[in-house]
């Protein structure tokens, strides 16, 4: 028949959806890591490796995975999620079903579920197999499916491993990575429109935290920040989330820090001789071959023996950062807000020997003299573009402006202490650790009144209008 | 050309019908699938990974050369194996010298004591026949058969007065505590910038002879790295960290020995903060022949040098 | 084909009379029954309506379909028939509507002005009802402000103020004000079990008020579209009884002046 328009109609609807649905494939949604800056900085063959020799891409791909599929490396302080075991032996019942019996590890118990094994050393490293029946108190598991290898006795293996890490990554593209991006660099969708920048994990810095200068942050203070967000930013609380999944996003954002720093120190190892412009400046004096010869070794033999110490590097940081030893603790409780304590606070605040002033300005308004002075970038020794403070993702990141009362680490007194006596990490607040404590406490008492100063730098609420005294009364937990 | 228009025959009628149903299986085909299932088409949120577990030593551990080699090396330098490398860093070319950084009593912050005398600029300090001072020459890696290192067990004082940092430029060996002092009645922030230590960032309270900021380095970096102060932009300092003997940095004469080497080729970094890249020469190739000295002029042509 | 098109148009109606009959017995309806004083008011208004629009969408559908059916089953040929219309009828469908309208309108007043007219805000035992909380909306949570216990909401910040975020904690049992305000961009305090909904406007401060009969948790969630944030706005009200209430904020009083030198009370 000829060609009514209705039929171009029905040709058009068909190719259409034939187009539609082609699309509907299962690498058309797939995610990527992305590599840092410093790793695309590196030669192409530094990068890449060859065939036999793992470059920086491949040496991080086989410890951390795609986000399709992770790598859980044991070393790293994550908690990945199920039960490490040992195999104690394997039985194969008549009917050909196979069944395992597990050691458990003294004062440590098998949980109650199980759904499934991972082996981690032996032949059989690397397989899932799934449990079709489960007995926690012998530890005995019925495999659905004979695994592909002999399984021996003394094999290590995960009952249910990786739930945490994959619940957490779920949650984490779900709710965080239009931030803070699929491999948490602070670059996602959204983070474009965001002012300050969602934060880039892959420097292992992270600002408010409860730990001294040198350590890292502590689980506790990442999971402080998803809980209850940082207020004056776009970071949002997320309270109502049940606490499983508060410990798989945090799991799942330390996995990813890890990545960030352990692909940091792969190229820090690497960057000073086989970076792009350190290869155009040694073309001047040598020959690509020998270049070329020399980075190969280098992959082949120190690289890859120094990926586990760096690795045991990162992972002891992380671990003691942890501990209580190096959470920032005040020698002395807290000196009673007055009226006095907050004059001696403000002293100190202008004196030469502190400086705060420098930055936060004479009214504490965020606007010292630092703030319109031009700064260096330290490693590359050039100028910014803007005046101002920048940290170390050089974004531009000016004092706290204390009259807005908004304190972005938290408003607790233990806070604010922790604040000046470690710094902030990765910007420009250095850390006080030598102040005497009752100096820093009368500081924090004269921050607390900055907002209802009756009058800019003026001396604080009138006396009248009651200092609170510190509540003494242990929490009613 | 060809009007769409609303079908008032019984044919046409019967026409849109089809093209309706049509359409409505099509759409079906499409939005059914996703019904009552979470969308999971192969990537994005829906998708729950795999997760695969990597032993931590999963290489097995190659055996530190170094411990073997150290056993021999002490043999070697003690049979008198070891040679000396010494030599001078001289600039060639037409040189300019660097106006002085902060004039006496100029208009910068804390004028009292940063400008209280004039500070010069220390990023290219001239010796005599223009020899080059603050030039660090040392090896990549510890040599085989070199000696271990020794390390000091009094610290290292890092000072700074009228806002300067004393030493300018040092080689601090890995695991010596660095002390950091302050001669001055006003604040400074000591930050260190390195590539394979943490940071450090920290204030220096005023007139600290005691040095009560102290951190020690512990791991050997690539190249010296910068210290700054963030209150005084200008204030910095350079400091490398090595994890083994062989490093000299040149004195006012441009003068430098490194005594020990074992004998054999041995390229040195010559680094220069002035340099362009840092790097005067990636590869100066010695030869030392054991028991003797060998003296070398090392040539820094005055256009590598970047203002 | 007439007469297709005449089901055609009897049909969805009558499915849409279905779907809203068998609606309560699917959970198609409302989040559970009105839990706050104000709500039951409003459920009951929201009924009343629901049944004069009911009937009168019965009758004009019915009247559509007849009118249909009649005009598919005319004999082809027949003349047809020339009216000017009726003026009587055009009064009467103009006068009744009015009046219904006019009565809903009527019947609404009170329950508006109490919910909206602070002068008419309920009184507690003759006091006006306490102010327990600032709710500061912000993309993409809900700041709580409270006043320190024992003294009363200050509109601006006051120095002993504790702050929470996304869990509000009022009691029961009487009516509590709270004041809505917003950071950046419009947001709108809307709790659908307690049927409270108030858009909260940059710039103002608005009282809120809800009298919650019983003791639970009920959801606070935004409506009033925000940003890309906005489906996942949601907050807690925790309604507890007065001394539960008091307890809380004890324990929020002494959690946000922690010093961190008390060994048992480190962080959770």
């Amino acid at each position: 028949m000829s060609r009514t328009p209705s039929l171009n109609l029905l040709v058009l609807a068909f190719l259409l959806s034939v187009a539609a649905v082609s699309g509907c494939s299962d690498s058309a949604f797939n995610t990527s890591f992305v590599y840092s800056a410093g790793t695309l900085d590196l030669m192409p063959e530094a990068q890449n490796g060859t065939k036999d020799i793992d470059g920086v891409k491949a040496l991080l791909d086989k410890r951390f995975g795609d986000p399709q599929h992770l790598e859980a490396w044991l070393k790293m302080p994550v908690d990945f999620g199920g039960t490490m075991t040992t195999v104690g032996e394997m039985t194969t019942a008549e009917n050909g079903i196979p069944v395992v019996k597990l050691d458990v590890e003294e004062g440590k118990s098998l949980p109650e579920k199980a759904g499934s094994i991972q082996f981690v050393s032996g032949a059989c490293a690397g397989e899932t197999v799934e449990i079709s029946g489960w007995n926690a108190e012998t530890g005995e598991a019925t495999l659905a499916v004979v695994p592909s290898q002999s399984v021996a006795s003394g094999d290590i293996c995960f009952v249910d491993g990786g739930t945490v890490i994959q619940s957490g990554r779920v949650l984490y593209m779900r709710h965080c990575s239009h931030c803070h991006g699929t491999s948490g660099d602070g670059n996602g969708p959204t983070a474009r429109y965001l002012t300050p920048k969602p934060r880039d994990y892959r420097n292992g810095v992270f600002k408010f935290t409860s730990t001294n200068d040198m350590s890292k942050a502590a689980r506790e203070d990442v999971l402080r920040v998803v809980k209850y967000g940082i207020p004056g930013t776009y970071m949002p609380s997320f309270l109502l989330m049940t606490d499983e999944e508060h410990h798989a996003i945090v799991e799942y954002v330390r996995f990813l820090t890890l990545r960030g720093e352990f692909e940091r120190k792969l190229v820090a190892e690497l960057s000073s001789d086989y970076s792009k412009a350190a290869l155009d400046s040694r073309l001047k004096d040598e020959k690509k071959a020998d270049i070329l010869k020399e980075l190969n070794e280098f992959l082949a033999d120190d690289l890859k023996e120094s990926a586990n110490s760096l690795g045991d590097e990162l992972a002891e940081i992380w671990a003691t950062s942890d501990s209580e030893g190096a959470l920032v603790v005040p020698s002395i409780t807290r000196i009673p807000d007055s009226s006095e304590s907050r004059r001696r606070g403000r002293e100190l605040y202008l004196s030469k020997a502190l400086n705060c002033a420098d930055c936060h300005g004479i009214d504490g308004a965020g606007n010292g003299p630092q703030t319109i002075a031009f700064e260096k970038n330290p490693t590359t020794s050039e100028l910014y573009n803007e005046p101002g403070l920048h940290d170390v993702w050089d974004n531009l990141n000016q004092p706290r402006n204390l009259q807005l009362g908004m304190y972005r680490g938290g408003r607790r007194p233990i806070d604010l202490f922790r604040r000046i006596h470690a710094g902030i990490k990765g910007s420009r607040m250095p850390s006080f650790k030598n102040t005497p404590h009752e100096d820093i406490w009368n500081i924090v008492n004269y921050i607390l009144s900055v907002p209802f100063e009756t009058e800019p730098g003026g001396t604080g609420i009138a006396p009248s209008a009651a200092a609170a005294a510190t509540v003494t009364a242990p929490p009613a937990n | 050309m060809n009007q769409v228009t609303f079908p008032t025959t019984e044919d046409g009628l019967k026409d849109f019908m089809k093209i309706v149903s049509l359409f409505a299986i099509l759409g079906s085909i499409l939005i059914l699938p996703g019904c009552g299932r979470v969308p999971d088409f192969g990537g994005g949120a829906g998708v729950v990974p795999d997760v695969t577990f990597v032993t931590g030593d999963s290489e097995a551990a190659v055996e530190a050369p170094t411990e073997t080699n150290e056993t021999a090396s002490n043999e070697a330098a003690s049979s008198g194996a070891a040679g000396t490398f010494s030599g001078k860093v001289v600039m060639t070319g037409a040189v300019t010298p660097l106006p002085p950084l902060i004039g006496k009593g100029a208009e910068v912050k804390d004028k009292e004591v940063c400008a209280a005398h004039e500070v010069a600029n220390e990023k290219l300090v001239l010796g005599p026949g223009n020899a080059v001072q603050n030039v660090f020459i040392y090896l990549n890696k510890a040599p085989k058969g070199g000696k271990p290192l020794e390390v000091p067990a009094e610290p290292f004082l890092f000072d700074q007065k009228n806002c300067q940092f004393h030493p300018h430029c040092a080689i601090v060996p890995v695991g010596q505590l660095v002390k950091v002092l302050s001669g001055d009645p006003i604040a400074h922030n000591t930050h260190t910038n390195p590539n394979k230590n943490p940071s450090v960032n920290s204030l220096v309270g005023a007139n600290d002879r005691e040095g009560k900021v102290s951190f020690t380095y512990k791991k050997a970096e690539p190249t010296p790295f910068n210290i700054t102060c963030d209150f005084h932009g200008w204030m910095n300092a350079r400091q490398l960290a090595i994890d083994h003997p062989y490093a000299a940095l040149t004195d006012e004469n441009g003068s430098f020995t490194i005594p020990d080497l074992p004998a054999g080729k041995h390229a040195f970094i010559v680094w220069h903060e002035g340099a362009d890249g840092g790097y005067v020469e990636r590869k100066f190739e010695v030869e030392i022949k054991s028991g003797e000295t060998t003296k070398m002029q090392i040539d820094y042509p005055a256009d590598r040098f970047k203002l | 084909m007439k007469k297709f098109w005449a089901l055609f148009f009897f049909f969805w109606p009558t499915v849409a009379i279905y779907a809203c009959l068998i609606a309560p017995s699917r959970g198609w309806w409302f989040p559970g029954p009105p839990m706050s004083r104000t709500g039951v008011q409003i459920d009951g208004l929201f009924y009343l309506i629901l049944i004069i629009v009911t009937i009168t969408f019965v009758g004009t559908q019915y009247a559509l379909g007849y009118v249909l059916w009649k005009g598919a089953t005319k004999e082809p040929g027949s003349k047809a028939v020339f009216s000017h219309g009726s003026h009587k009828l055009e009064i009467m469908w103009t006068i009744v509507p009015s009046f219904v309208l006019v009565f809903i309108s009527l019947s609404q007043l009170d329950v508006l002005a109490e919910i909206r007219v602070i002068s008419s805000f309920p009184k507690d035992a003759g006091k006006p009802a306490t102010k327990v909380a600032e709710v500061m909306a912000r993309q993409f949570e809900w700041r709580i402000r409270y006043p320190k216990p024992g003294t009363e909401l200050t509109t601006e910040p006051s120095p002993e103020d504790l702050y929470y975020v996304n869990e509000l904690h009022v009691p029961t049992g009487k009516p509590v004000v709270i004041n809505l305000r917003t950071q950046d961009v419009q947001h709108a305090f809307f709790a659908p079990q307690l049927r409270v909904k108030q858009d909260a406007v940059p710039g103002l401060v608005i009282p809120v008020w809800f009298d919650i009969k019983e003791v639970g948790e009920y959801d606070l969630v935004c409506a009033e579209l925000c940003g890309w944030g906005h489906f996942k706005m949601k907050a807690r009200i925790v309604a507890q009884s007065q001394g539960s209430v008091d307890k809380y904020l004890k324990q929020l009083e002494a959690e946000q002046n922690e010093d961190g030198t008390k060994a048992e009370s480190a962080e959770e």
